[in-house]
Protein backbone atom coordinates (compact mmCIF):
# COMPACT_ATOMS: atom_id res chain seq x y z
CA UNK A 1 0.00 0.00 0.00
CA UNK A 2 0.98 3.44 -0.93
CA UNK A 3 0.51 6.14 1.49
CA UNK A 4 1.73 9.49 0.68
CA UNK A 5 2.00 12.53 3.49
CA UNK A 6 1.99 15.80 3.83
CA UNK A 7 4.27 16.73 0.64
CA UNK A 8 4.97 19.79 0.31
CA UNK A 9 7.50 21.38 -2.57
CA UNK A 10 8.14 25.11 -3.25
CA UNK A 11 9.66 26.40 -7.02
CA UNK A 12 11.36 29.64 -6.29
CA UNK A 13 7.61 31.30 -4.83
CA UNK A 14 5.50 28.89 -6.14
CA UNK A 15 3.64 26.82 -4.16
CA UNK A 16 3.62 23.47 -6.67
CA UNK A 17 2.53 21.34 -3.59
CA UNK A 18 1.02 22.20 -0.29
CA UNK A 19 0.25 19.33 2.44
CA UNK A 20 -0.59 16.83 -0.15
CA UNK A 21 -2.02 13.10 1.51
CA UNK A 22 -3.06 10.24 -0.51
CA UNK A 23 -3.39 6.76 -0.11
CA UNK A 24 -3.58 4.10 -2.91
CA UNK A 25 -4.10 0.15 -2.22
CA UNK A 26 -3.32 -2.82 -4.11
CA UNK A 27 -5.68 -3.39 -7.10
CA UNK A 28 -7.25 0.30 -6.64
CA UNK A 29 -7.39 2.63 -9.21
CA UNK A 30 -6.81 5.91 -8.01
CA UNK A 31 -8.09 9.14 -10.37
CA UNK A 32 -5.73 12.46 -10.10
CA UNK A 33 -7.80 15.38 -11.36
CA UNK A 34 -7.35 19.10 -11.26
CA UNK A 35 -6.64 21.78 -13.76
CA UNK A 36 -3.32 22.84 -15.59
CA UNK A 37 -0.70 23.49 -12.94
CA UNK A 38 -2.45 21.50 -10.09
CA UNK A 39 0.91 20.11 -9.39
CA UNK A 40 -0.42 16.51 -10.31
CA UNK A 41 2.96 15.70 -12.06
CA UNK A 42 4.58 17.00 -9.09
CA UNK A 43 3.41 14.83 -7.33
CA UNK A 44 4.66 11.92 -9.59
CA UNK A 45 7.86 13.42 -9.59
CA UNK A 46 8.07 13.18 -5.71
CA UNK A 47 6.56 9.72 -5.18
CA UNK A 48 8.88 8.46 -8.51
CA UNK A 49 11.71 9.85 -5.62
CA UNK A 50 12.38 12.81 -9.27
CA UNK A 51 11.49 15.39 -7.17
CA UNK A 52 12.62 15.64 -3.79
CA UNK A 53 10.26 17.34 -1.31
CA UNK A 54 10.92 19.90 0.70
CA UNK A 55 8.70 18.13 3.79
CA UNK A 56 6.48 15.00 3.86
CA UNK A 57 6.94 11.19 3.55
CA UNK A 58 6.03 8.57 0.59
CA UNK A 59 5.96 4.69 2.57
CA UNK A 60 5.45 2.02 0.69
CA UNK A 61 4.33 -0.75 2.70
CA UNK A 62 5.91 0.98 5.50
CA UNK A 63 9.42 1.79 3.66
CA UNK A 64 10.21 5.77 3.22
CA UNK A 65 11.23 6.12 -0.63
CA UNK A 66 10.95 10.49 -0.80
CA UNK A 67 13.71 12.19 -1.72
CA UNK A 68 16.46 9.02 -2.08
CA UNK A 69 16.43 9.56 -5.86
CA UNK A 70 14.03 7.49 -8.77
CA UNK A 71 16.49 4.36 -8.44
CA UNK A 72 15.21 4.12 -4.94
CA UNK A 73 11.45 3.76 -6.02
CA UNK A 74 12.09 2.32 -8.57
CA UNK A 75 13.27 -0.61 -6.77
CA UNK A 76 11.18 -0.48 -4.44
CA UNK A 77 8.20 -1.05 -6.84
CA UNK A 78 7.20 2.37 -8.26
CA UNK A 79 6.87 2.87 -12.14
CA UNK A 80 5.65 5.65 -14.34
CA UNK A 81 4.85 6.44 -17.53
CA UNK A 82 5.94 10.43 -18.50
CA UNK A 83 3.35 13.05 -19.41
CA UNK A 84 5.88 14.27 -21.93
CA UNK A 85 7.15 10.92 -23.42
CA UNK A 86 10.41 9.94 -22.30
CA UNK A 87 11.26 6.71 -24.22
CA UNK A 88 14.18 5.51 -25.70
CA UNK A 89 13.83 6.71 -28.85
CA UNK A 90 16.26 4.90 -30.81
CA UNK A 91 16.20 1.48 -29.07
CA UNK A 92 13.28 -0.90 -30.47
CA UNK A 93 10.14 -1.29 -29.06
CA UNK A 94 11.11 -5.14 -27.55
CA UNK A 95 14.34 -3.42 -26.03
CA UNK A 96 12.75 -0.23 -24.61
CA UNK A 97 10.55 -2.76 -23.18
CA UNK A 98 13.56 -5.17 -21.85
CA UNK A 99 15.20 -1.93 -19.83
CA UNK A 100 12.65 -2.18 -17.66
CA UNK A 101 12.89 -5.90 -17.30
CA UNK A 102 16.73 -6.28 -16.98
CA UNK A 103 16.42 -4.15 -14.01
CA UNK A 104 13.47 -5.99 -12.76
CA UNK A 105 14.84 -9.87 -13.24
CA UNK A 106 17.92 -8.45 -11.21
CA UNK A 107 15.95 -6.37 -7.91
CA UNK A 108 12.57 -7.53 -8.01
CA UNK A 109 12.53 -11.10 -9.59
CA UNK A 110 9.40 -12.32 -8.29
CA UNK A 111 7.33 -9.73 -9.66
CA UNK A 112 8.57 -10.43 -13.37
CA UNK A 113 8.66 -13.97 -12.74
CA UNK A 114 5.25 -13.97 -14.50
CA UNK A 115 5.79 -11.55 -17.29
CA UNK A 116 5.46 -12.76 -20.95
CA UNK A 117 7.12 -10.04 -22.87
CA UNK A 118 5.50 -11.59 -26.03
CA UNK A 119 1.87 -11.59 -24.71
CA UNK A 120 2.15 -8.30 -23.66
CA UNK A 121 3.01 -6.96 -26.72
CA UNK A 122 0.34 -8.55 -27.94
CA UNK A 123 -1.88 -7.22 -25.77
CA UNK A 124 -0.57 -4.06 -26.17
CA UNK A 125 -1.24 -3.90 -29.66
CA UNK A 126 2.69 -3.36 -30.19
CA UNK A 127 3.45 -6.67 -31.15
CA UNK A 128 3.36 -5.64 -35.17
CA UNK A 129 6.15 -2.80 -33.84
CA UNK A 130 8.21 -5.13 -31.59
CA UNK A 131 11.34 -4.51 -33.48
CA UNK A 132 10.96 -0.79 -34.97
CA UNK A 133 12.52 2.07 -33.31
CA UNK A 134 10.29 3.57 -30.62
CA UNK A 135 10.74 6.85 -32.19
CA UNK A 136 8.80 5.70 -35.59
CA UNK A 137 5.89 4.70 -33.80
CA UNK A 138 2.24 6.82 -33.96
CA UNK A 139 1.55 9.16 -31.10
CA UNK A 140 -0.74 6.33 -29.64
CA UNK A 141 1.42 3.64 -29.67
CA UNK A 142 4.19 5.76 -27.36
CA UNK A 143 1.96 6.29 -24.96
CA UNK A 144 1.22 2.66 -24.91
CA UNK A 145 4.43 1.73 -24.58
CA UNK A 146 4.98 4.05 -22.51
CA UNK A 147 2.84 2.02 -19.62
CA UNK A 148 3.95 -1.65 -20.75
CA UNK A 149 7.64 -0.65 -20.03
CA UNK A 150 6.81 0.95 -16.93
CA UNK A 151 4.83 -2.70 -16.39
CA UNK A 152 7.82 -4.77 -17.08
CA UNK A 153 9.31 -3.29 -13.96
CA UNK A 154 6.38 -5.61 -11.97
CA UNK A 155 5.80 -2.95 -10.18
CA UNK A 156 3.39 -2.80 -6.81
CA UNK A 157 2.49 0.95 -7.49
CA UNK A 158 2.30 1.99 -11.45
CA UNK A 159 2.10 6.20 -11.76
CA UNK A 160 0.29 7.11 -15.11
CA UNK A 161 -0.12 10.91 -16.17
CA UNK A 162 -2.17 11.48 -18.36
CA UNK A 163 -1.70 8.63 -20.39
CA UNK A 164 -4.66 9.33 -22.10
CA UNK A 165 -3.24 13.10 -23.39
CA UNK A 166 -3.98 13.41 -27.47
CA UNK A 167 -6.14 10.16 -28.54
CA UNK A 168 -9.83 10.27 -29.79
CA UNK A 169 -12.86 8.82 -27.49
CA UNK A 170 -11.96 5.73 -29.19
CA UNK A 171 -8.75 5.23 -28.17
CA UNK A 172 -9.04 6.24 -24.85
CA UNK A 173 -11.70 4.11 -24.30
CA UNK A 174 -9.38 1.03 -25.39
CA UNK A 175 -6.91 2.40 -22.75
CA UNK A 176 -9.51 2.71 -20.07
CA UNK A 177 -9.95 -1.10 -20.90
CA UNK A 178 -6.37 -1.93 -20.83
CA UNK A 179 -5.81 -0.23 -17.52
CA UNK A 180 -8.58 -2.27 -16.13
CA UNK A 181 -7.06 -5.20 -17.33
CA UNK A 182 -3.97 -4.62 -15.90
CA UNK A 183 -5.10 -4.20 -12.87
CA UNK A 184 -7.20 -7.16 -12.94
CA UNK A 185 -4.08 -9.16 -13.64
CA UNK A 186 -1.55 -7.49 -11.86
CA UNK A 187 -3.29 -5.91 -8.59
CA UNK A 188 -0.91 -3.28 -8.74
CA UNK A 189 -2.25 -0.29 -7.17
CA UNK A 190 -2.65 2.50 -9.94
CA UNK A 191 -3.01 6.38 -10.20
CA UNK A 192 -4.36 7.86 -13.23
CA UNK A 193 -3.89 11.47 -13.98
CA UNK A 194 -6.17 13.11 -16.49
CA UNK A 195 -7.54 16.68 -16.70
CA UNK A 196 -10.46 14.93 -18.38
CA UNK A 197 -13.35 14.30 -16.07
CA UNK A 198 -15.22 11.87 -17.86
CA UNK A 199 -12.27 9.57 -18.64
CA UNK A 200 -11.17 9.47 -15.31
CA UNK A 201 -14.61 8.97 -14.00
CA UNK A 202 -15.24 5.66 -15.91
CA UNK A 203 -11.96 4.14 -14.63
CA UNK A 204 -11.45 4.95 -11.31
CA UNK A 205 -13.40 3.65 -7.99
CA UNK A 206 -11.42 7.07 -6.04
CA UNK A 207 -10.90 10.18 -7.01
CA UNK A 208 -8.56 12.80 -5.75
CA UNK A 209 -9.21 16.29 -6.84
CA UNK A 210 -5.93 18.74 -6.87
CA UNK A 211 -5.84 22.35 -7.19
CA UNK A 212 -3.21 25.04 -6.45
CA UNK A 213 -0.86 22.51 -5.46
CA UNK A 214 -3.51 21.44 -2.17
CA UNK A 215 -5.79 18.40 -2.80
CA UNK A 216 -9.30 19.88 -2.20
CA UNK A 217 -11.88 16.96 -2.60
CA UNK A 218 -11.06 13.28 -1.97
CA UNK A 219 -13.49 10.24 -2.48
CA UNK A 220 -15.71 8.03 -4.25
CA UNK A 221 -16.72 9.33 -8.08
CA UNK A 222 -20.18 10.03 -7.09
CA UNK A 223 -19.17 12.20 -4.46
CA UNK A 224 -17.14 13.65 -6.25
CA UNK A 225 -18.87 14.66 -9.30
CA UNK A 226 -21.55 16.51 -7.12
CA UNK A 227 -18.60 18.09 -4.79
CA UNK A 228 -19.36 22.06 -5.17
CA UNK A 229 -15.63 22.46 -4.88
CA UNK A 230 -14.93 20.44 -8.09
CA UNK A 231 -17.99 21.62 -10.16
CA UNK A 232 -16.53 24.97 -9.70
CA UNK A 233 -13.46 24.27 -11.09
CA UNK A 234 -14.81 22.29 -13.89
CA UNK A 235 -17.49 24.82 -14.78
CA UNK A 236 -18.78 24.73 -18.18
CA UNK A 237 -17.38 20.65 -18.29
CA UNK A 238 -20.67 18.52 -17.11
CA UNK A 239 -19.56 15.08 -15.86
CA UNK B 1 -1.22 -15.31 -18.65
CA UNK B 2 0.77 -18.43 -17.66
CA UNK B 3 2.44 -20.02 -20.75
CA UNK B 4 5.70 -21.94 -21.38
CA UNK B 5 7.94 -19.10 -22.41
CA UNK B 6 7.08 -16.84 -19.71
CA UNK B 7 9.64 -14.31 -18.60
CA UNK B 8 12.08 -15.93 -21.73
CA UNK B 9 15.26 -13.84 -22.19
CA UNK B 10 15.26 -12.41 -26.30
CA UNK B 11 18.32 -13.97 -27.83
CA UNK B 12 20.96 -11.73 -28.61
CA UNK B 13 23.62 -13.90 -28.46
CA UNK B 14 23.73 -15.50 -32.15
CA UNK B 15 22.68 -12.65 -33.79
CA UNK B 16 25.30 -10.36 -31.88
CA UNK B 17 27.99 -12.86 -33.82
CA UNK B 18 26.07 -13.34 -37.20
CA UNK B 19 25.93 -10.03 -36.82
CA UNK B 20 30.02 -9.02 -36.05
CA UNK B 21 30.94 -10.96 -38.66
CA UNK B 22 29.00 -9.10 -41.65
CA UNK B 23 30.01 -6.06 -39.45
CA UNK B 24 33.31 -7.19 -40.36
CA UNK B 25 33.15 -8.60 -43.69
CA UNK B 26 34.21 -4.92 -45.69
CA UNK B 27 37.08 -5.10 -44.09
CA UNK B 28 37.75 -8.59 -44.47
CA UNK B 29 36.77 -7.85 -48.56
CA UNK B 30 39.54 -5.14 -49.07
CA UNK B 31 42.17 -6.58 -46.86
CA UNK B 32 41.96 -9.76 -48.81
CA UNK B 33 41.98 -8.03 -52.10
CA UNK B 34 44.76 -6.06 -50.98
CA UNK B 35 46.86 -9.60 -49.82
CA UNK B 36 45.75 -10.62 -53.35
CA UNK B 37 47.64 -8.08 -55.16
CA UNK B 38 51.06 -9.11 -53.44
CA UNK B 39 51.84 -5.33 -52.62
CA UNK B 40 54.10 -4.68 -49.74
CA UNK B 41 53.23 -1.31 -49.62
CA UNK B 42 49.75 -1.82 -49.90
CA UNK B 43 49.61 -4.47 -47.01
CA UNK B 44 51.56 -2.05 -44.72
CA UNK B 45 48.64 0.49 -45.32
CA UNK B 46 46.31 -2.36 -44.27
CA UNK B 47 47.68 -2.87 -41.26
CA UNK B 48 47.42 0.66 -40.53
CA UNK B 49 43.60 0.55 -41.68
CA UNK B 50 42.90 -2.70 -39.33
CA UNK B 51 44.77 -0.83 -36.52
CA UNK B 52 42.59 1.77 -37.05
CA UNK B 53 39.53 -0.65 -36.52
CA UNK B 54 40.48 -1.99 -33.62
CA UNK B 55 40.85 1.36 -31.99
CA UNK B 56 37.57 2.86 -33.59
CA UNK B 57 35.74 0.26 -32.58
CA UNK B 58 37.81 0.48 -29.32
CA UNK B 59 36.21 4.37 -28.93
CA UNK B 60 32.80 3.03 -30.44
CA UNK B 61 32.41 0.74 -27.09
CA UNK B 62 32.65 4.03 -25.41
CA UNK B 63 31.43 6.89 -27.16
CA UNK B 64 28.53 4.61 -28.73
CA UNK B 65 26.91 3.20 -25.75
CA UNK B 66 27.62 5.80 -23.06
CA UNK B 67 27.38 9.09 -25.24
CA UNK B 68 29.13 11.64 -25.41
CA UNK B 69 32.70 12.58 -27.40
CA UNK B 70 36.22 10.83 -25.58
CA UNK B 71 39.33 12.11 -26.52
CA UNK B 72 41.13 9.55 -24.49
CA UNK B 73 41.05 6.77 -26.18
CA UNK B 74 44.34 6.80 -27.91
CA UNK B 75 46.12 6.94 -24.32
CA UNK B 76 44.86 3.06 -24.04
CA UNK B 77 46.26 2.49 -27.43
CA UNK B 78 49.98 3.88 -26.34
CA UNK B 79 49.50 2.09 -22.99
CA UNK B 80 49.06 -1.41 -24.61
CA UNK B 81 51.97 -0.48 -27.08
CA UNK B 82 54.12 0.84 -24.14
CA UNK B 83 53.48 -1.77 -22.27
CA UNK B 84 54.10 -5.04 -24.67
CA UNK B 85 57.61 -3.10 -25.85
CA UNK B 86 58.53 -2.34 -22.21
CA UNK B 87 57.58 -6.11 -21.38
CA UNK B 88 58.82 -7.86 -24.50
CA UNK B 89 62.01 -6.38 -25.47
CA UNK B 90 65.15 -8.83 -25.48
CA UNK B 91 66.88 -8.08 -22.04
CA UNK B 92 70.16 -6.94 -23.93
CA UNK B 93 68.61 -4.79 -26.32
CA UNK B 94 66.93 -3.11 -23.34
CA UNK B 95 70.57 -2.21 -21.88
CA UNK B 96 70.48 -0.08 -24.88
CA UNK B 97 67.15 1.44 -25.34
CA UNK B 98 65.56 1.86 -21.92
CA UNK B 99 68.84 0.80 -19.23
CA UNK B 100 67.40 2.70 -16.48
CA UNK B 101 63.92 1.31 -16.02
CA UNK B 102 62.42 0.98 -12.34
CA UNK B 103 61.30 -1.55 -11.26
CA UNK B 104 63.69 -3.90 -12.95
CA UNK B 105 62.31 -3.88 -16.03
CA UNK B 106 65.62 -3.14 -17.98
CA UNK B 107 66.54 -7.24 -16.85
CA UNK B 108 63.17 -8.48 -17.34
CA UNK B 109 62.00 -9.90 -20.82
CA UNK B 110 58.52 -11.76 -21.60
CA UNK B 111 56.80 -14.29 -24.03
CA UNK B 112 55.14 -11.79 -26.32
CA UNK B 113 52.00 -13.82 -25.06
CA UNK B 114 52.44 -13.24 -21.67
CA UNK B 115 53.44 -9.66 -22.42
CA UNK B 116 49.85 -9.45 -23.37
CA UNK B 117 48.27 -10.58 -20.77
CA UNK B 118 50.59 -8.26 -18.34
CA UNK B 119 49.44 -5.62 -20.60
CA UNK B 120 45.70 -6.02 -20.85
CA UNK B 121 45.85 -6.36 -16.78
CA UNK B 122 47.71 -2.81 -16.34
CA UNK B 123 45.14 -1.11 -18.49
CA UNK B 124 42.03 -2.98 -16.87
CA UNK B 125 44.15 -1.36 -13.75
CA UNK B 126 44.55 2.11 -15.17
CA UNK B 127 40.65 1.93 -16.72
CA UNK B 128 38.98 1.29 -13.66
CA UNK B 129 41.27 4.22 -11.68
CA UNK B 130 40.51 7.06 -14.54
CA UNK B 131 37.10 5.46 -14.76
CA UNK B 132 35.81 5.61 -11.63
CA UNK B 133 36.49 9.23 -12.04
CA UNK B 134 35.11 10.05 -14.93
CA UNK B 135 31.95 7.95 -15.03
CA UNK B 136 30.47 10.35 -12.06
CA UNK B 137 30.71 13.57 -14.67
CA UNK B 138 27.49 13.83 -17.22
CA UNK B 139 27.70 15.57 -20.77
CA UNK B 140 30.76 18.20 -21.64
CA UNK B 141 32.70 18.54 -18.64
CA UNK B 142 33.00 14.79 -18.74
CA UNK B 143 34.61 15.44 -22.81
CA UNK B 144 36.54 17.74 -21.14
CA UNK B 145 38.22 15.51 -18.43
CA UNK B 146 39.20 13.02 -21.23
CA UNK B 147 40.79 15.72 -22.93
CA UNK B 148 42.60 16.52 -19.87
CA UNK B 149 43.60 12.58 -19.16
CA UNK B 150 45.06 13.06 -22.69
CA UNK B 151 47.30 15.40 -21.81
CA UNK B 152 48.53 14.40 -18.68
CA UNK B 153 49.37 10.75 -20.08
CA UNK B 154 51.42 12.73 -22.72
CA UNK B 155 53.21 14.46 -20.13
CA UNK B 156 54.39 11.20 -18.49
CA UNK B 157 55.27 9.71 -21.96
CA UNK B 158 57.59 12.18 -22.76
CA UNK B 159 59.57 13.50 -19.22
CA UNK B 160 59.25 9.50 -18.05
CA UNK B 161 62.16 8.77 -19.94
CA UNK B 162 63.75 6.05 -18.26
CA UNK B 163 60.48 4.20 -19.10
CA UNK B 164 59.26 5.72 -22.13
CA UNK B 165 62.16 7.42 -23.85
CA UNK B 166 60.09 10.65 -23.88
CA UNK B 167 60.30 12.28 -27.72
CA UNK B 168 62.95 9.18 -28.85
CA UNK B 169 61.39 6.24 -30.53
CA UNK B 170 61.19 2.78 -28.57
CA UNK B 171 62.27 0.06 -31.11
CA UNK B 172 63.35 -3.68 -30.97
CA UNK B 173 59.96 -4.93 -30.50
CA UNK B 174 59.64 -8.41 -31.81
CA UNK B 175 58.02 -8.15 -34.92
CA UNK B 176 55.39 -11.48 -35.38
CA UNK B 177 52.56 -9.98 -36.48
CA UNK B 178 50.96 -10.52 -40.13
CA UNK B 179 47.98 -8.94 -41.65
CA UNK B 180 46.10 -12.19 -41.51
CA UNK B 181 46.78 -11.93 -37.83
CA UNK B 182 45.59 -8.51 -37.24
CA UNK B 183 42.24 -9.32 -39.21
CA UNK B 184 41.59 -12.26 -36.76
CA UNK B 185 42.09 -10.21 -34.03
CA UNK B 186 40.07 -6.98 -35.37
CA UNK B 187 37.59 -9.91 -35.82
CA UNK B 188 37.18 -10.79 -32.21
CA UNK B 189 36.89 -7.36 -31.00
CA UNK B 190 34.22 -6.19 -33.04
CA UNK B 191 32.41 -9.37 -32.62
CA UNK B 192 33.08 -8.41 -28.91
CA UNK B 193 31.63 -4.76 -29.53
CA UNK B 194 28.60 -6.07 -31.14
CA UNK B 195 27.96 -8.46 -27.94
CA UNK B 196 28.16 -5.73 -25.84
CA UNK B 197 25.74 -3.36 -27.79
CA UNK B 198 23.26 -5.95 -27.61
CA UNK B 199 23.30 -7.25 -24.56
CA UNK B 200 20.43 -6.36 -22.03
CA UNK B 201 23.93 -4.11 -20.54
CA UNK B 202 24.56 -2.54 -23.34
CA UNK B 203 20.47 -1.86 -23.77
CA UNK B 204 20.60 -0.61 -20.63
CA UNK B 205 23.35 1.39 -21.26
CA UNK B 206 22.45 3.43 -24.92
CA UNK B 207 19.04 3.48 -23.41
CA UNK B 208 20.54 6.17 -20.17
CA UNK B 209 22.71 8.02 -22.83
CA UNK B 210 19.07 8.64 -24.95
CA UNK B 211 17.18 9.45 -21.80
CA UNK B 212 19.22 9.44 -18.48
CA UNK B 213 16.08 10.38 -15.99
CA UNK B 214 13.71 7.76 -17.73
CA UNK B 215 16.53 4.95 -17.20
CA UNK B 216 17.27 6.16 -13.87
CA UNK B 217 13.39 5.66 -12.95
CA UNK B 218 14.23 2.04 -14.27
CA UNK B 219 16.46 1.27 -11.63
CA UNK B 220 19.54 1.34 -14.55
CA UNK B 221 22.80 1.14 -12.78
CA UNK B 222 23.94 4.04 -14.55
CA UNK B 223 27.29 4.47 -13.27
CA UNK B 224 28.21 0.93 -13.26
CA UNK B 225 27.35 -0.04 -16.23
CA UNK B 226 29.68 3.14 -17.94
CA UNK B 227 32.59 2.17 -15.83
CA UNK B 228 31.76 -1.13 -17.83
CA UNK B 229 32.12 0.29 -21.10
CA UNK B 230 34.84 2.43 -20.21
CA UNK B 231 36.78 -0.53 -19.26
CA UNK B 232 35.95 -2.78 -22.12
CA UNK B 233 36.54 0.32 -24.19
CA UNK B 234 39.89 0.83 -23.22
CA UNK B 235 40.51 -2.96 -23.21
CA UNK B 236 40.05 -3.05 -27.08
CA UNK B 237 42.08 0.30 -27.62
CA UNK B 238 44.64 -1.02 -25.84
CA UNK B 239 44.80 -3.88 -27.98
CA UNK B 240 45.30 -2.00 -31.29
CA UNK B 241 48.20 -0.76 -29.83
CA UNK B 242 49.50 -4.02 -29.19
CA UNK B 243 49.36 -5.24 -32.97
CA UNK B 244 50.69 -2.12 -33.70
CA UNK B 245 53.50 -2.43 -31.95
CA UNK B 246 53.87 -6.21 -32.82
CA UNK B 247 54.18 -5.58 -36.54
CA UNK B 248 56.00 -2.12 -36.50
CA UNK B 249 58.51 -3.03 -34.43
CA UNK B 250 59.14 0.86 -33.27
CA UNK B 251 56.57 3.55 -31.25
CA UNK B 252 56.80 6.96 -30.79
CA UNK B 253 54.50 8.90 -28.33
CA UNK B 254 53.60 11.49 -30.60
CA UNK B 255 52.12 9.21 -32.82
CA UNK B 256 49.51 8.09 -30.24
CA UNK B 257 48.95 12.49 -29.56
CA UNK B 258 46.27 14.22 -30.91
CA UNK B 259 46.25 13.65 -34.85
CA UNK B 260 45.68 10.54 -33.86
CA UNK B 261 42.83 11.14 -31.61
CA UNK B 262 40.89 13.62 -34.11
CA UNK B 263 41.64 11.12 -36.61
CA UNK B 264 39.62 8.33 -35.26
CA UNK B 265 37.30 10.42 -33.67
CA UNK B 266 36.11 11.68 -36.82
CA UNK B 267 36.55 7.92 -38.49
CA UNK B 268 33.41 7.05 -36.09
CA UNK B 269 31.84 10.01 -36.54
CA UNK B 270 31.27 9.91 -39.93
CA UNK B 271 30.61 6.19 -40.44
CA UNK B 272 28.19 6.77 -37.43
CA UNK B 273 28.85 6.67 -33.41
CA UNK B 274 25.76 4.41 -32.67
CA UNK B 275 26.76 1.54 -34.61
CA UNK B 276 30.01 -0.98 -34.51
CA UNK B 277 29.62 -1.05 -38.31
CA UNK B 278 29.60 3.06 -38.47
CA UNK B 279 33.16 2.39 -36.69
CA UNK B 280 34.08 0.22 -39.65
CA UNK B 281 32.79 2.22 -42.15
CA UNK B 282 33.82 5.42 -40.55
CA UNK B 283 37.78 3.40 -41.38
CA UNK B 284 37.39 1.98 -44.46
CA UNK B 285 36.25 5.52 -46.05
CA UNK B 286 38.66 8.09 -44.52
CA UNK B 287 41.74 5.66 -44.83
CA UNK B 288 40.98 4.82 -48.57
CA UNK B 289 40.51 8.62 -48.75
CA UNK B 290 43.55 9.60 -47.77
CA UNK B 291 45.24 7.67 -49.84
CA UNK B 292 43.79 8.39 -52.55
CA UNK B 293 44.35 12.42 -51.87
CA UNK B 294 47.45 11.38 -50.48
CA UNK B 295 48.31 10.51 -54.64
CA UNK B 296 46.80 14.36 -55.74
CA UNK B 297 49.43 15.83 -53.08
CA UNK B 298 52.37 14.62 -54.90
CA UNK B 299 51.04 15.91 -58.23
CA UNK B 300 50.22 13.10 -60.92
CA UNK B 301 49.86 12.94 -64.45
CA UNK B 302 45.79 13.17 -65.20
CA UNK B 303 44.90 12.90 -68.77
CA UNK B 304 48.39 14.34 -69.65
CA UNK B 305 48.51 17.35 -67.55
CA UNK B 306 50.61 17.22 -64.89
CA UNK B 307 48.82 18.44 -61.69
CA UNK B 308 50.82 20.65 -59.30
CA UNK B 309 51.95 19.21 -56.08
CA UNK B 310 49.32 20.46 -53.73
CA UNK B 311 50.63 19.99 -49.70
CA UNK B 312 48.13 20.32 -47.33
CA UNK B 313 45.46 18.92 -49.40
CA UNK B 314 44.95 15.51 -47.40
CA UNK B 315 44.21 17.73 -44.38
CA UNK B 316 41.97 20.26 -45.99
CA UNK B 317 40.24 17.38 -47.51
CA UNK B 318 39.54 15.39 -44.43
CA UNK B 319 38.34 18.50 -42.67
CA UNK B 320 36.12 19.12 -45.76
CA UNK B 321 34.90 15.64 -45.49
CA UNK B 322 34.08 15.68 -42.28
CA UNK B 323 32.32 19.27 -41.83
CA UNK B 324 29.95 17.70 -45.21
CA UNK B 325 29.32 14.61 -43.13
CA UNK B 326 28.44 15.71 -39.94
CA UNK B 327 26.15 18.26 -42.41
CA UNK B 328 24.38 15.57 -44.36
CA UNK B 329 23.87 13.05 -42.12
CA UNK B 330 24.59 14.05 -38.07
CA UNK B 331 23.79 10.46 -37.07
CA UNK B 332 27.02 9.18 -39.59
CA UNK B 333 26.25 7.18 -42.23
CA UNK B 334 25.06 4.34 -40.66
CA UNK B 335 23.15 6.08 -38.24
CA UNK B 336 22.15 3.74 -35.25
CA UNK B 337 22.49 0.71 -37.71
CA UNK B 338 24.10 -2.31 -37.95
CA UNK B 339 24.52 -4.00 -41.55
CA UNK B 340 22.75 -6.68 -40.40
CA UNK B 341 20.02 -4.31 -39.68
CA UNK B 342 19.67 -3.46 -43.47
CA UNK B 343 20.35 -6.61 -44.90
CA UNK B 344 18.02 -8.82 -42.40
CA UNK B 345 16.02 -6.81 -41.06
CA UNK B 346 14.70 -8.36 -37.83
CA UNK B 347 11.07 -9.19 -37.87
CA UNK B 348 8.55 -9.15 -35.19
CA UNK B 349 7.51 -13.01 -33.64
CA UNK B 350 4.31 -12.49 -34.73
CA UNK B 351 3.22 -15.89 -34.59
N1 LIG C 1 10.71 21.94 -12.36
C1 LIG C 1 9.92 22.99 -12.08
N2 LIG C 1 10.45 24.22 -11.86
C2 LIG C 1 9.67 25.27 -11.57
N3 LIG C 1 8.35 25.21 -11.48
C3 LIG C 1 7.74 24.02 -11.69
C4 LIG C 1 8.50 22.86 -12.01
N4 LIG C 1 7.64 21.81 -12.16
C5 LIG C 1 6.41 22.31 -11.95
N5 LIG C 1 6.46 23.63 -11.68
C6 LIG C 1 5.33 24.49 -11.34
O1 LIG C 1 4.59 23.82 -10.37
C7 LIG C 1 3.20 23.96 -10.61
C8 LIG C 1 2.56 22.60 -10.75
O2 LIG C 1 2.95 22.01 -11.99
P1 LIG C 1 2.58 20.54 -12.40
O3 LIG C 1 2.89 19.64 -11.28
O4 LIG C 1 3.25 20.24 -13.69
O5 LIG C 1 1.02 20.64 -12.61
P2 LIG C 1 0.01 19.68 -13.40
O6 LIG C 1 0.69 18.43 -13.73
O7 LIG C 1 -1.13 19.48 -12.44
O8 LIG C 1 -0.44 20.41 -14.61
C9 LIG C 1 3.06 24.84 -11.84
O9 LIG C 1 2.86 26.16 -11.43
C10 LIG C 1 4.38 24.68 -12.52
O10 LIG C 1 4.70 25.82 -13.25
MG1 LIG D 1 1.07 17.53 -15.52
Amino acid sequence: MLEVRGIGKQFGGVSALRDVSLECRKGEIRGLIGPNGAGKSSLINVISGVLTPDKGAVALDGRNVAGKGPEVAARAGIARTFQNLRLFANLSVAQNIEVALTSARALRPDAVRGFDLHAEMVAFSLIARSEDAARTLSYGDQRRLEILRALALGPSVLLLDEPAAGMNDVESAALAELIRGIRDRFGCAIIVIDHDLHFIMKLSERITVMDMGAVIAEGPVDAIRRDPKVIEIYLGSTP
Amino acid sequence: MTSTNQSRRRPFLRRAVLGGLMTALPMLLVCIAIIATGEQWMVRLAYAGVVAVVVVVGLQIQMGNSGGVSFSHTVFVAIGAYAVAILSVPVQMKKLIIPNAPFGLADLSLSPAAAVLVALLIVAVLAVITGLVIVRVSGIAADILTLCLQIIAHSVFMYWTSLFRGSQAFFGIPQFMTLPAALAVAMAVIIGARIFRDSPWGVQLRASSENLLAARCFAVNVTRLRLLAWILSALACSIGGMIFAFYIGTINAQSFYFPYVFLTVAMLILGGMNSVSGAVVGVLIISIGIELIRNLENGPVLFGIELPTLYGLSGLALGAVIILGMVLRPAGIMGTREFDDILFPRRPETE
